[in-house]
């Protein structure tokens, strides 16, 4: 079985580090984008199996990377999951409606974490 | 002897004797009781003469001999265009000329149909006076009440026969000295409409709006004052108004909580992320007294993201915010879950989690996500006041015979509170100050929003305590079917 690849996306270096020493750690092999500019050219070029993805990012916020990535139809495939600090009340659903997968709520357990990404990988 | 009725029936039984010259009117009752008589008055509208040759002989005979009298005349009484009633006169005489007699009786049956008309219109107008919502006062020019509707003497908490001849101001302005004040009399000739307040003599305070319409008769003088009761408008408006504040205040609170939590959660994510990367052993091995103190770290980091969290949900449950999604609910299934979560918080401190449920216990309906939070909350709680090495006994239970409803029981063997102390835990923000040899304080958002949820399901949440001996916390959750709806 090859490595999986997951695409960080989130403007907090402290975050991506973290995240990056933790999936590594459970065998997956990670790329990382810090803002939303960058983000679809980062899925576009590494094609990653699940991309993390933050809300509040610099150059365009989790929402508008979700609506890009939906119209492209190479990376609407691609499972999402929103890792943010937002408060699901305020975002959930909508983050839901544009495509994500799961919405976590940082700080996310490990095994949350993990959890949710194998279900993303499931079957891809 | 007068019978009255409806429009097309007249009573059996007279509406009045009104004379009969040398006997007794006890004599009279019952003697004209004659249905076919007044049916035929009734129905065809016309005076007769007995006896007659319009009327069979046998059966003028038979009235006639059954009333004991030789003659008589019957005729309609109309009243408002309806015959309302027949008039039947008697004689024990036959000299009559019967129709001249019958010309007389026409004459009264018309003076009588007027003042049958004149008395409905006028019971007529009073119901409808009485009906309306409004007061209705009549003041003739000396400021003196000569008419007050229903709605008029209940707004002076009176009664209409105790209001009429007195003065209207004085009734309605307790106190008042002013010589220029609106409601003291002197209405004037215009129409004039008004807000003002009513202060009755027994301290009583009515906001009203009025329109005083002066109304002339002959040479009489007065004014007609229409009076409505905006007291509960007013009251509304203000409760409105507050609760609009109180919605603003909550949003507004909402609004910073929510973005504050999102600040805080920032920063606590990181702290959590390599905090647990560190315990996990991700960046080398750790021991002894690092992975100690690693945990309590970790623990408290967990804390936080608790109380982060509470504190967004005690303002949405302020604000109402909530709904309840019920359905049938397993409790020990959800007491198995909440157990789970648990475990490793109590397996830290070394605590027993007894976990029991009865097999008779009732189906409950109910939102399984809030009773999960409800007793999450609780045996956290447990665990977090229970010393090391305690136990925490968790029970599902029929509720007491009655209503069939299902009791959940949660006690540990901490410290117990204080009977003073006990009706102050469910207040919001409550911090159990008292609590002896408190370790870790902040149980008060939760148990004020369990007992927020356990009310809104129909239920029931209390604490029973012996300091020293802990304390069991209990809720009772309706039996399915028994809820209100």
């Amino acid at each position: 079985m090859s490595q999986k690849k997951i695409l960080i996306i989130d403007d907090d270096p402290d975050m991506r580090l973290g995240l990056g020493v933790r999936l590594r750690a459970g065998k997956y092999a990670t790329v990382f984008a810090a803002d939303g500019a960058t983000a679809i050219a980062a899925a576009q070029r590494e094609r990653p199996d699940v991309i993390l993805l933050d809300l509040g990012l610099p150059g365009g916020d989790g929402f508008l990377v979700l609506e890009r990535m939906a119209a492209i139809p190479r990376l609407a495939s691609i499972p999402v999951i929103v890792v943010t600090a937002r408060d699901p009340a305020a975002s959930e659903a909508k983050a839901l409606g544009l495509g994500a997968r799961r919405f976590l709520q940082k700080p996310v357990d490990a095994e949350t974490l993990l959890a949710a990404i194998e279900a993303a990988t499931e079957g891809s | 002897v007068l019978y009255l009725g409806g429009r097309t029936e007249i009573a059996p039984r007279p509406a009045a004797v009104i004379g009969f010259a040398g006997v007794a009117t006890d004599e009279i009752e019952g003697f004209f009781d004659h249905p076919e008589l007044l049916e035929h008055v009734m129905k065809q509208s016309v005076g007769i003469a007995l006896p007659s040759a319009a009327i069979d002989q046998d059966l003028s005979r038979e009235i006639l001999g059954r009333a004991g009298v030789l003659s008589m005349v019957a005729v309609p009484i109309a009243a408002q265009g309806e015959t309302m009633g027949v008039l039947v006169m008697g004689a024990r005489m036959v000299s009559f000329d019967v129709e001249d007699w019958l010309a007389f009786a026409r004459t009264a049956s018309l003076q009588i149909g007027q003042a049958l008309a004149l008395a409905w219109t006028l019971r007529q107008n009073h119901f409808l006076l009485d009906s309306v919502g409004e007061g209705i006062w009549g003041i003739d020019s000396g400021g003196r009440i000569t008419f007050v509707n229903r709605a008029g003497a209940e707004m002076l908490e009176s009664e209409a026969t105790m209001l009429i001849g007195k003065g209207f101001h004085s009734l309605v302005h307790a106190p008042c000295a002013e010589p220029d004040c609106e409601l003291a009399g002197r209405f004037g000739d215009d129409r004039k409409v008004g807000e003002a307040a009513f202060h009755l003599g027994n301290g009583a305070a009515l906001s009203v709006e009025y329109t005083a319409t002066p109304a002339h008769e002959d040479a009489q003088r007065g004014t007609v004052l229409i009076v409505r009761d905006t007291t509960e408008r007013q009251r509304a408006r203000k409760l409105a108004e507050l609760e609009g504040l109180r919605r603003q205040e909550l949003q507004v609170k909402d609004e910073v909580l929510s973005h504050v939590s999102h600040e805080l959660r920032t920063p606590l994510a990181a702290i959590h992320q390599f905090v647990t990367i560190l315990l996990d052993g991700l960046a080398g091995p750790i021991e002894g007294e690092q992975r100690q103190y690693l945990g309590i770290i970790s623990r408290n980091v967990n804390h936080l993201r608790v109380m982060i969290g509470d504190l967004l949900e005690a303002t949405r449950f302020e604000a109402g915010g909530v709904t309840l999604k019920r359905e049938p609910v397993a409790i020990a299934d959800l007491l198995a879950q909440a157990c789970e979560t648990l475990a490793i918080l109590a397996r830290d401190k070394a605590i027993r989690l007894n976990v029991s449920v009865d097999a008779d216990v009732p189906a409950v309906h109910a939102d399984p996500s809030r009773i999960a939070q409800v007793l999450t909350n609780l045996i956290e709680n447990a665990v977090k006041f229970t010393p090391e090495g305690g136990a925490v006994f968790v029970s599902a239970v029929r509720g007491d015979a009655t209503d069939g409803s299902l009791c959940i029981s949660v006690a540990d063997t901490g410290v117990g509170i204080l009977p003073e102390e006990l009706p102050k835990v469910f207040d919001n923000h409550y911090q159990g100050t008292n609590t002896v040899n408190l370790t870790r304080k902040g149980f008060g958002i939760g148990l004020h929003v369990c007992k927020d949820l356990v009310e809104r399901h129909g239920g029931r949440l209390w604490v029973e305590s012996r300091a020293g001996e802990g304390c069991t916390f209990s809720f009772t959750l309706p039996a399915a079917g028994s809820e209100p709806r």
